[in-house]
């Protein structure tokens, strides 16, 4: 009835004009991803809500900067983290990863035998460990590249960092996983 | 996999890709009511320079253009944000209306309201509208059937007499037209539908929404304590923008084909209820 749904580009120009109804519609398209996003940020779930909610009504304001064109999802996931961190910071807590594996196998996942499941439950398990004894900013790079799937272009937005920053701090920081799983393994 | 090495950061990449298969993330309700209300509440409007025909393309005009261009250019952009000021800086068409809210209401001390089936009573009535708000322009009620670009409707329940005083803000298609009747009862008119769903969401707490006939066709009554009312106008020209009210009395809402009439008042339900009924 209403036509096919409009084009993320003709939903930013509308919310430029002041339609808030277009607006909303952005923040449904995005609302998952920016909450997770937040939740890697600041490492509280509940909070990532809250600084997601408060990000996207500065995104509202800060649409007149918005240039057209460009990306809608890293520009948003920048102002995202950056209140995500501000909470971060204003609880004055270490934060961990806050997440939880899944008990059930993500959907299209063949089943395999008890054992293989065993196994890789506890592969995942130490791997999780290992992320958790990271420092907030490489967990948050590993968050979004491996987590979120955001492409190093929009990681680095999302970051606020240059594009060449994301791949070095990814890569150290993938050496140091490696050591604390090894670490947490000789233990 | 206990001893096993991790060979590269391809290897460990693959390995966490995986691991984000797993993830347990939370489920995210629905934001964008709160965000829109939290908009709406008062953050700065994105584009109150965007909005006024695109501030950037202006100034970027303006550096292309000599002095006297820019003079000019500067004038227009200047009355552009005087007009913007006057009608309160709201989506064109529709006008965020701020009213003081007074210190009683006349449904306060019944905020379960039509939730218990009685109707509102009314005993000391406060005024409904507030003297000294920005309506517009003040007309006759000939001169707004003329200009406003749709068909007014005016209440013809035998007693309730002419409007005191007839408003018109804005022009066609976006006209608005308030008929002021006293300090009970106030009727806003455009173009334009409401979607209900969107103002339920928000509406603020102490406030009910009782579903109404409304001469055949289906209404809202909003009562309770003073209340910011948040609603979702789909405009004419296919746009859809949000109004936010502080409302000292009870709202009725109702649409008449094309037109949205809104009807502030400190009368009960069902009186209110009979004068939007005859409204031709």
């Amino acid at each position: 009835m209403e036509g096919r749904p409009l084009q993320e580009t003709d939903l930013i120009e509308q919310a430029r004009r002041g339609d808030v109804t277009a607006y909303g519609d952005l923040v449904r398209r995005h609302q998952e991803v920016a909450v997770r996003t937040a939740q890697l940020a600041c490492g509280d779930a509940s909070e990532a809500q809250d600084a997601v909610q408060e990000a996207f009504v500065k995104a509202y304001s800060a649409l007149g900067r918005f240039r057209p064109g460009a990306p809608f999802r890293p520009w948003l996931l920048r102002i995202v983290v950056n209140e995500a961190r501000n909470r971060r910071r204003s609880a004055g807590r270490r934060s961990g990863l806050a997440v939880r594996i899944a008990e059930d196998r993500p959907k299209g996942d063949a089943a395999p035998s008890p054992e293989a499941a065993v196994l890789a439950n506890e592969a995942r398990r130490e791997l999780l460990a290992g992320l958790e004894r990271l420092s907030h900013d490489d967990r948050l790079v590993i968050g979004c590249r491996y987590f979120l799937e955001l492409s190093e272009a929009e990681t680095a937005t999302a970051l606020g960092v240059p594009r060449g920053t994301v791949k070095s701090r990814l890569s150290r920081a993938l050496g140091r996983l490696r050591s604390a799983i090894q670490a947490g393994v000789g233990r | 996999m206990t001893g096993r090495r991790l060979a590269s950061d391809d290897e460990l990449g693959g390995r966490l890709a995986e691991l984000g298969g797993w993830i347990e993330w939370p489920v995210v309700p629905d934001l964008s009511a709160r965000v829109i209300a939290a908009i709406e509440a008062g953050a700065p409007q994105p584009g109150v320079l965007a909005r006024l025909s695109g501030f950037a393309d202006v100034l970027a005009g303006l550096r292309r253009a000599g002095r006297r261009s820019l003079l000019i250019a500067l004038i227009a952009l200047l009355a552009i944000v005087v007009v913007a000021a006057a009608i309160g800086l709201g989506v064109p068409g529709i006008r965020i209306e701020l009213r003081p809210l007074a210190t009683a209401s006349p449904s306060a001390a019944t905020s379960a309201g039509p939730a218990s089936g009685s109707p509102i009573g009314v005993s000391t009535p406060p005024a409904a509208t507030s003297p000294g708000i920005a309506l517009g322009l003040t007309v006759t009620l000939g001169d707004a059937q003329k200009l406003a670009g749709f068909g007014v409707l005016v209440p013809t329940v035998p007693g309730f007499g002419s409007p005191t005083r007839v408003h018109l803000l804005g022009s066609a298609p976006r006209a608005r037209v308030s008929l002021e009747y006293g300090d009970q009862v106030q009727v806003t008119e455009f173009l334009g539908a409401v979607d209900p769903e969107a103002f339920q969401k928000i509406l603020s707490a102490g406030s009910t929404v009782e579903r109404v006939n409304v001469g055949g066709t289906g209404g809202y009554w909003i009562a309770g304590a003073p209340h910011e009312l948040s609603v979702l106008y789909r405009n004419a020209d296919g746009t859809s923008s949000w109004e936010v009210i502080e409302v000292t009395g009870n709202v009725l809402i109702w649409q008449a084909g094309q037109v949205t009439l809104r009807l502030q008042t400190t009368l009960d339900r069902d009186v209110a209820v009979d004068v939007a009924s005859s409204a031709r």
